[in-house]
């Protein structure tokens, strides 16, 4: 318990300096479906941008954080993570491209992203397995919030392949690959 | 005058009041029409969906009654197979709010085409079968992005999707093939 609460510590501090903020990002997601009350999607472009915008730096943060991690890995899964890190960089750039179409202007990457300790391959891959789930949640809080229906297919395409990433983080580190059959993000 | 008065302002109250429950008329089946449009056409995605999960449950479950998997296959099989049925479970749910009713599910081995010549086939073409199902389910979930109304059932749906992703993804690794080979998760590689 101890060892869980310091990660989820270490990725708050981490996230933190990323600037990003995790109530924003992976806790919205309801567990239940559909009600008559239900809000309808954002009907502006702009409103768009701006949600745009809050996955694209998760994007570059993740991006960050495989650059940070790759030299922690060894073998297979150094190769696994610049496969992921290529892909985490196409995220980026497809939310680059989005922002742009709509007329916006796409947030650039920080200079700086603040780590925590990560003294090895368990520790990085625990830790961006975390973020990688907090990317998600992000991702499915985001889905109604965009009134563009090829955005949401766009950002549904995305969360899936995270989802992909998550299930071969947990085989790498020896946990069931395909916990729940409702992906929402969140961790225990 | 004042009679005339009374008179046109009655004459102008009662036709106020017309134009006010007529426009409140339009308004409501405007209202209603639109939510009558948004149920049938979340409902003909849940519809789908529904009949695609109930054929990748059978699919599992025959795969594990032929008897020619090994236990970690056959147990990964019986753990989507379970996941697939809780997908059933809330898609029927929420298709039923909506007035509709769920398709017939798979019964026989022969109501599911191409079925029975994988199963005879062995190991790979069983994973390659499964792998084409849980294709066809991420591609539907992520057309149904487009095409869903109700912003809950996005979210469920794209939460069933990834879920559908995870299992292409330890499918693909059981065939010795890339596991995640695409950015950009849509079920149409192939």
């Amino acid at each position: 318990v101890v060892v869980g609460a310091r990660r989820r510590a270490t990725r708050r501090t981490f996230l933190r300096g990323a600037g990003i903020t995790l109530a924003a990002g992976a806790s919205g997601f309801a567990a239940g479906c559909g009600g008559d009350d239900s809000p309808p999607p954002a009907k502006t472009g702009p409103a768009d941008v701006e949600v745009l915008n809050v996955l694209l730096d998760r994007e570059y943060t993740e991006v960050a954080a495989w650059r940070r991690g790759i030299p922690l890995l060894r073998g297979g899964t150094r190769a696994l993570g610049r496969q992921f890190l290529d892909q985490e960089r196409e995220h980026a750039a497809a939310l680059v491209r989005a922002i742009e179409d709509l007329g916006g202007t796409p947030n650039k990457p920080r200079t700086r992203y603040t780590a925590p300790p990560l003294p090895n391959q368990y520790a990085f891959l625990a830790f961006v397995k975390g973020f990688e789930n907090v990317v998600i949640g992000g991702y499915i809080d985001a889905l109604p919030q965009l009134s563009d229906p090829q955005l949401r297919a766009l950002a549904a395409s995305i969360l899936t392949t995270e989802a992909e990433h998550v299930s071969l983080l947990l085989a790498a580190l020896g946990e069931p690959r395909v916990p729940e059959a409702f992906v929402s993000g969140k961790e225990e | 005058v004042a009679s005339a008065t009374r008179r046109e302002l009655v004459g102008r109250g009662a036709l106020f009041g017309g134009l006010s429950v007529a426009a409140a008329s339009a308004a409501g089946l405007r209202r209603t029409t639109a939510a009558l449009a948004r149920t049938d056409s979340d409902g003909r995605v849940l519809e789908r969906a529904v009949g695609l999960e109930q054929t990748a449950v059978f699919v599992y479950e025959a795969a594990r009654r032929s008897g020619g998997l090994r236990p970690a296959l056959s147990s990964a099989f019986n753990l989507f197979a379970n996941q697939g049925r809780e997908h059933v479970a809330r898609l029927t749910l929420e298709l039923e709010r909506l007035g509709g009713t769920p398709p017939p599910a798979p019964a026989r081995v022969a109501d599911v085409p191409g079925l029975g010549p994988a199963l005879a086939g062995g190991r790979r073409t069983i994973l390659e079968f499964a792998v084409a199902r849980e294709e066809s389910i991420v591609a539907a979930y992520h057309r149904a992005q487009r095409d869903l109304l109700d912003p809950k059932l996005m979210q469920a749906t794209a939460s069933m999707m990834a879920n559908a992703g995870q299992h292409l993804a330890a499918l693909r690794v059981g065939l010795g093939e890339d596991a995640v080979p695409n950015a950009f998760e849509t079920g149409q590689h192939r």
